[in-house]
């Protein structure tokens, strides 16, 4: 796969075919290569010699795209930045690239009301919507460019740690055409032309997963913006009619569509697949997406930023699905694969989408990634080969079928009273409560101390009473399946969990809620 | 004082079932474990400078947030 031959490609064979469009517009793709390489041309000639990393700020706008690829084409990497970033968030990744150009691709009058140039404090420049929207015909100096290749790093995705500076993530190109390779066969093989559905904001990785296996197959992607994420009524009569395929976002924002019951497969008739990555695929949304869309397969996915978007993958069957929790992530794609830590079942992924490590933090990256050689590497692997290899911090297992299994964070682990807890075996548990839809479970700290932990439970129905009587026999079905002092003392009943913008459960704030 | 100690009989037992039916029997019910029950007595300690050992009052004494009340609220006078 080289993703930029093929765009450029369909630039010829379907110019007047949509690419990508949102509530703020569309384009071609003619219009989005002869955009991308009119600005690459710009970004050239303001940079030369200077081969940092360029800032893409904005959020679903088509010009988002053009800017991507005229990074890329330039032979700079792009980093995404979403205009629901923090302002200090935004002015830490600036000040580790230095004096970045920042690309806008949002108009001046949406976003948020920060001011770029004025977050640069003078380091750096910015080249504005209207401006790039207004570049006049490149010419020849198109051809002249050289576009990112081989191990030159294609984009940097910042990641959001709970403290400290965010760590940029560096994907080369080798690594998404890795997994570009791969991710077209998944659901049964993506087909030509397909339409998908992005959900996540392009500065979470879950988006890579869209974006290029769509402009891959010469698809049109339908960006559902972050207002209309947050209107379920308005976010179905949009999607309505558009002829969606492939679905694509984190679990969780399946699950609040699913709240609505005109999600089903009236309403997207042509589906052909749910592609879930970026947080744990509960049973309860699987299954109730089974039911609703008979036709359309469901695909759990899992992997880190770090090793370009996801690496192994699985079908979920209604069986699987009425199962117990967690559900299975699958089988490593070729080219990849999975060693657990014998010490600490620490999943280790090994393989060509492992990313080279974190941008300008030798020290970090030297502490999760390192090189591993084989002489019984597995399919996609050449003989006696030397492969990247990066350790998650994700505990796994494998199922019988040989599928691997997540089991939650080495490191999302509470002490209580002296017990280790993990958060997630408890929220496993829960789910598999009859009457839960879908529950979280937080500590309660005071002082720095776990005092107690917190259930969050999202009802199916009314199995389960909004009442003493329904907190109480929540508690009593989760004390016949762990230890008692694992039961989570508060059980609070709500109508939906958090959401960080990336559309992912929201630990934090669950814990503030606690 | 009688708001005060619900108020750390709710915090200990996580539901507010216990200002709603003070005469629920914490133990049968499972809002209270031994853990829980030392602690409380530490609490109302804090609380009212009342110090009572585990050894001098009865499980039936202390079954229900009302009575617990009342015991406090005896030895308080």
């Amino acid at each position: 796969m080289n993703i930029l031959a093929s765009i450029e490609k369909y630039a010829d064979s379907q110019r007047e075919r949509t690419a990508f469009k949102s509530r703020t517009g569309e384009i071609t793709y003619g219009e989005l290569w002869e955009r991308s390489g009119r600005l690459a041309s710009e970004i050239e000639n303001r940079m030369r010699d200077n081969r940092d990393p360029v800032i893409v700020y904005g959020h679903k706008d088509p010009m988002m795209i053009v800017c991507f690829l005229a990074c890329v084409r330039s032979g700079r990497a792009y980093c995404p930045v979403d205009i629901n970033t923090p302002a200090e968030r935004i002015a830490q990744i600036a000040e580790t690239i230095g004096e970045p150009l920042v690309l806008t691709a949002n108009r001046s009058s949406a976003g948020n009301g920060i001011d770029i140039s004025e977050l640069l404090q003078g380091s750096g420049q910015v080249i504005g919507y209207e401006e790039i929207q207004n570049l006049p015909e490149a010419g020849d100096s198109v051809t002249k460019l050289k576009p990112c290749t081989g191990d030159d790093v294609f984009y940097i995705i910042f990641t959001s740690g709970t403290t400290g500076r965010p760590k940029g993530v560096r994907i080369t190109t080798d690594n998404l055409n890795g997994y570009l390779s791969w991710a077209v066969t998944l659901a049964g093989g993506i087909e030509k032309q397909s339409v998908f559905v992005n959900q996540a904001p392009y500065s979470f990785d879950l988006s890579v997963m869209d974006l290029y296996p769509c402009l891959a197959v010469g698809g049109t992607i339908v960006s559902v913006d972050s207002m209309l994420q947050k209107d379920n009524s308005e976010l179905m009569e949009y999607l309505t009619g558009k002829g969606v395929n492939y679905w694509v976002s984190t679990p969780s924002f399946a699950s609040i569509c699913l709240a609505e019951d005109r999600f089903c497969a009236e309403l997207m008739p042509e589906l052909k697949g749910f592609l879930f990555c970026g947080e744990v695929l509960p049973c309860g949304t699987a299954h109730s997406l089974i039911k609703r869309f008979p036709e359309a397969k469901v695909i759990n996915t899992y992997g880190p930023t770090e090793s370009t978007v996801c690496v192994t993958e699985i079908e979920i069957t209604e069986e699987m699905a009425a199962g117990s929790e967690p559900l299975p992530v699958g089988k490593p794609r070729p080219g990849t694969r999975i060693e657990l830590d014998p010490e600490t079942s620490e999943i280790i992924i090994i393989g060509d989408t492992v990313s080279p490590g974190y941008y300008k933090e030798p020290e970090k990256t030297a502490k999760v990634f390192f090189t591993a050689d084989s002489e019984n590497p597995g399919e996609g692997f050449g003989e006696n080969s030397v492969s990247r290899a990066y350790r998650t911090g994700d505990r796994g297992r494998f199922d019988a079928g040989g599928n691997l299994c997540c089991d939650g964070r080495i490191d999302n682990q509470v002490k209580l009273h002296g017990y280790r807890i993990e958060i997630e075996d408890i929220e496993s548990n829960l789910a598999g409560v009859p009457g839960v839809r879908r529950g979280a479970v937080a500590p309660r700290i005071s002082d720095g101390k776990v005092e107690s932990l917190t259930a969050f439970v999202i009802r199916e129905d009314e199995t389960i009473t909004d009442d003493y009587a329904g907190r109480k026999s929540v508690r009593l079905a989760l004390k016949e399946k762990m230890p008692s002092y694992m039961v989570p003392k508060r059980i609070i009943f709500v109508e939906d969990l958090p959401v960080t913008n990336n559309g992912k459960l929201d630990r934090n704030k669950l814990k503030e809620m606690a | 004082m009688r708001e005060k100690l619900l108020d750390i009989i709710e915090e200990l037992c996580g539901d507010d079932i216990v200002k709603e039916d003070p005469d629920i029997d914490l133990l049968e019910e499972g809002l209270i474990d031994s853990l829980d029950y030392i602690e409380l007595l530490l609490k109302i300690e804090d609380a009212f400078g009342l110090k009572m050992s585990p050894s001098e009052l009865t499980r039936e004494e202390m079954a229900t947030p009302n009575r617990i009340i009342e015991v406090v609220e005896k030895r308080l006078a």
